[in-house]
């Protein structure tokens, strides 16, 4: 299974992060999470990324773009994917905590 | 392996041009239950200090600046270290480190001549992270083919390992104890797969080379990564294979922390490392070349988190065997000031390489400080005379090491 | 507390500088449980230093759905009675998980000062150079001081500062449901702010079982609220619609609080086309309507509509409560009404203006529960299922303790 991302959908609520956060430690957290809210607030500029296993999906409000680790953006926008570097990849579990608890289907499942 | 057999002194080396990975050895090491380790800089060695240990390690980083660090002397001690019988682990840089791979070899520790099948005077073309895959070494280029985790096998296991620059080695059949076997699904090709596979499968990924009266175990893949146990297991199995003789360097803790005391001492280093820990978080996409060694910002948040992990553990612990507290809280506090120092410049536009280096040394030895507090607590028992010594402090009974030499 | 709460809450001092962890006993939540009840226990015992109570609930930062809500408990300056105003947004969950899950805030600091709470620390920093700041300007330099755009902030602006019943301890840029004047309250302490990261862990007895009593929970609370977000959701405050038709010409996007599937906050762009999606350098383009009765007071005031976004950007960097002080710009026009601001924000007289316990939605059992459980009130007056039954099924599920329906009654 994989994650697709549609940025628009987002609230920006955080629930996939506490619900990857709980898939990998079992404690509500918002830190070990593989996927990650980024937000400008002064601006409602707000989106999703999410660590892959050799990539990173920027689920920015204008639209995802798949960024290579260690490359930089092609897009000249303010939020980075570089924190989320840090993070255990996704490991496309299956039945994912980020989807079952994201409420407006802004990460879905795909094959 | 029981308790006595885990009391090999090892001595990691932390000094100029190690990388993060180092921390890689401390998780697995308490996993696996030995708690005799050490952090050694390039002065230690210089100073003699690797007679106390049974087994020292060089673990990934940049060899070029390990090197720079050790000196002639340093070398030299590492090398007298192994022939009088100790045993010297080498991963990644620590594996370059110590080989002779060129007709030409700068002046590196050069134990035995153990080609690489990665250097080449014209190094195929990188399909990704160009700024990382290719490092130059007098005439030509050491290159690396792939990133992440891959297979090795022993001839009878077979297990997953990963790679983040560690040499592809040419060696006769007696020194090899691994071999690269294949890819994996999550196996990073920074050149094309079939050139990639040319280059590493089938050759050594692990050696072991009777040095004198001691020994090479070099690795290119880190088999001491916590996330991989298999590769766990076969390093513990190369440990049990250490003969512990040596009596360890001694005590290393000048405070013993209880009550109200310790409280303050944690308290302090955990305001400054928690502020750090919130900047390092918002850090973005900074990239330093310190060495020949690119640094991410991510490598500092690495540390602090490890180092906030220790701390939480130490909280745990009944008192606190610790060298020189209040050196330890000023180091906090300044890598606290270099990181903001850092994101105000680095909003400028303006250069950080200077107060990188210095951060990446400064987390580097206050990681070091706090596990040393961890392991000599954990080490208490294992003392020649390591009992209880009995003395009384605010009504709790001290465990810890006032007997210790 | 072992699990869903943290193991300590913290009693500060502001008068000698000094913070106190103390441990949360199992038996005082079994008693208080937590949010505006527990909130007011700690009131109760603290009462001699004219406390400020920060709390959250038993579900605050967890996935149960709503878990963002943090509780002020304080003696309001307008009704003269203990209050509890809503902490929504992310501060409350940034609060617990900072490790401490109360804060009790007592007496007066000699000088203007933040409170930074961080990984189980507390830091009491000065604030001189922030004292005369608006509330936008709070937010950034802390934020950039303490290197953190996740920082939450809980700050006044000159309408506390002038300790005015109308000012509002805001959130962020934004202000929130403080009906009471407890921005007045930071100001008589000369409490610029509270900022809290929280970079902590939450502990659950039956995870298990808590996962899925959640998640069962989530499908409910979903099929409550069938698309509504932003303004059209927001029925409970009553929007005419001819503003409604003005106000989505400025309409940019809906964002909810911290793990809050009910996204009824809306931003207003009216300094850029609010159909532009990057992030361009129009730094301040507009501004997130999070008060929808604020909404509501102000257009009925008059208002006009496609002012309304600049009005209460105004208000919130002057810390002022929009519901407040909409009365005084009855019959202005935007310049006359910001203008109003400035001055209703150095005045010392205000109106007296109606303070409820429930300023987003209509008090009712539902909302008291939600209250306490750090539910969003606005979810749970949408959703039957959020009620104390359920809490206290969740809750008994998560600590390993015995709660039943009564335990979520003030």
């Amino acid at each position: 299974m994989a994650i697709k991302v549609d940025p628009e959908k987002c609230i920006n609520c955080g629930a996939c992060e506490l619900g990857c956060s709980f898939y990998r430690d079992e404690v509500f957290t918002t830190m070990s999470a593989s996927v990650m809210m980024y937000r400008e607030e002064k601006k409602n500029y707000f989106g999703i990324m999410l660590k892959r296993e050799d990539d990173m999906i920027l689920g920015r409000p204008e639209g995802v773009e798949i960024q290579k680790e260690g490359e930089e953006s092609d897009s000249d926008a303010g939020a980075s994917a570089k924190p989320i570097l840090l993070r255990e990849p996704c490991d496309n579990c299956k039945n994912a905590m980020c989807v079952r608890f994201c409420p407006t289907g802004s990460l879905i499942e795909v094959d | 392996m029981d308790s006595i057999a885990r009391s090999q002194k090892i001595g990691i080396y932390i000094g100029m041009g190690a990388s993060y990975s180092w921390i890689w050895f401390v998780k697995t090491f308490d996993a696996l239950g030995f708690h005799n380790v050490y952090f050694i800089d390039e002065n230690d060695v210089c100073e003699g200090v690797l007679l106390h240990f049974d087994c020292f390690i060089l673990p990934g980083g940049d060899p070029f600046q390990v090197a720079e660090g050790l000196e002639t002397d340093g070398l030299a001690a590492i090398r007298r270290f192994v022939e009088e019988g100790g045993t010297y682990i080498g991963v990644c840089a620590g594996t370059y480190l110590s080989i002779i791979f060129h007709d030409d070899p700068l002046p590196w520790l050069n134990f035995e001549k153990v080609p690489v099948n990665n250097f080449s005077l014209d190094p195929p073309e990188a399909i990704r992270m160009k700024y990382k895959y290719l490092v130059s070494y007098q005439d030509g280029y050491v290159y690396h083919p792939v990133r992440g985790p891959l297979r090795v096998t022993d001839g009878t296991i077979s297990f997953s390992a990963p790679l983040y620059g560690g040499p592809p080695m040419i060696a006769p059949r007696e020194y090899i104890m691994l071999e690269y076997e294949g890819f994996e699904d999550k196996t990073l090709y920074l050149i094309e797969e079939d050139k990639a596979f040319e280059t590493m499968i089938g050759y050594a990924a692990g050696i072991h080379i009777p040095v004198g009266a001691g020994q090479l175990y070099l690795f290119g893949p880190h088999c001491e990564h916590p996330q991989y146990p298999q590769a766990n297991n076969y390093l513990n199995d190369v440990l049990a294979r250490i003969t512990p003789q040596s009596d360890g360097p001694g005590r290393t803790a000048t405070d013993i922390l209880h009550g109200e005391k310790k409280k303050r001492f944690l308290t302090s280093v955990k305001r400054e490392l928690s502020s750090a820990r919130i900047i390092a978080s918002g850090m973005t996409d900074l990239r330093w070349k310190i060495g020949e060694k690119i640094w991410e910002d991510e490598k500092i948040t690495y540390f602090l988190t490890e180092t906030w992990k220790t701390i939480k553990q130490l909280q745990k612990h009944e008192c606190l065997p610790v060298k020189d507290p209040s050196t330890l809280i000023s180091m906090a506090r300044r890598i606290h000031v270099l990181l903001s120092d850092i994101r105000t410049l680095s909003k400028e536009g303006r250069d950080t390489n200077t107060e990188a280096a210095e951060l990446i040394d400064l987390t580097k030895l206050l990681s070091k400080g706090l596990f040393d507090c961890y392991f000599n607590y954990k080490r208490r028992s294992w003392m020649p005379d390591g009992k209880d010594c009995g003395r009384d402090y605010s009504g709790g009974k001290c465990l810890c090491m006032h007997t210790v030499r | 507390m072992d699990y869903l709460y943290t193991e300590y809450y913290l009693v500060v001092d502001l008068a000698t500088g000094e913070a106190e962890e103390v441990e949360l006993e199992e038996e005082f939540v079994q008693e208080n449980v937590g949010g505006a009840k527990l909130n007011m226990a700690l009131y109760e015992e603290h009462k001699d230093g004219e406390p400020i109570v920060l709390g959250t609930g038993p579900f605050t930062s967890t996935l149960v759905p709503g878990g963002c809500l943090g509780v002020i408990t304080a003696k309001s300056p307008v009704t003269g009675d203990v209050a509890h105003a809503p902490i929504t947004w992310n501060a409350g969950a940034e609060l617990k998980l900072s490790g401490y899950s109360f804060v009790v805030i007592k007496n007066k600091a000699d000088n203007p000062t933040y409170l930074w709470l961080h990984d189980e620390i507390a830091d009491f920093v000065d604030a001189s150079a922030l004292w005369g700041k608006d509330v936008w300007e709070t937010v950034d330099v802390i934020r950039d001081e303490q290197g953190e755009d996740r920082i939450q902030l809980l700050s006044i602006g000159k309408a506390g500062e002038n300790k005015l019943s109308t000012a509002q301890v805001m959130n962020n840029y934004w202000g929130d449901g403080d009906r009471f004047g407890f921005g007045a309250l930071f100001g008589e302490k000369n409490l610029k702010a509270v900022a809290v990261r929280g970079m902590g862990e939450l502990d659950i007895d039956d995870a298990e079982a808590f996962i899925e009593k959640t998640e069962e929970l989530l499908g409910k609370v979903k099929s409550a609220l069938p698309g509504q977000s932003g303004l059209d959701a927001i029925d409970f405050a009553d929007i005419p619609d001819d503003a409604k038709a003005a106000l989505k010409s400025q309409l940019h996007r809906v964002e909810a609080d911290f793990n809050n599937p009910f996204a009824y906050k809306f931003f207003l762009k009216y300094r850029e086309d609010p159909s532009v999606m990057k992030s361009t350098d129009v730094e301040e383009p507009g501004v997130l309507i999070s008060d929808p009765m604020g909404l509501a007071a102000l257009l009925k005031a008059g208002v006009p509509a496609d002012a309304v976004g600049e009005v209460f950007e105004k208000a919130f960097k002057l810390g002022l409560n929009p519901a407040a002080v909409a009365s005084k710009l009855s019959g202005k026009d935007k310049d006359a009404a910001l203008a109003e601001l400035d001055s209703l924000a150095e005045s010392s007289e205000a109106e007296k203006f109606e303070a409820t316990f429930s300023p987003f939605a209509p008090s009712s059992d539902r909302m008291e529960a939600a209250y306490i459980a750090g539910i969003c009130p606005v979810l749970a007056s949408k959703v039957e299922a959020l009620n104390a039954e359920m809490f206290a099924e969740l809750m008994s599920i998560g600590t390993g303790m015995d709660f039943d329906a009564d335990a979520f009654k003030m």
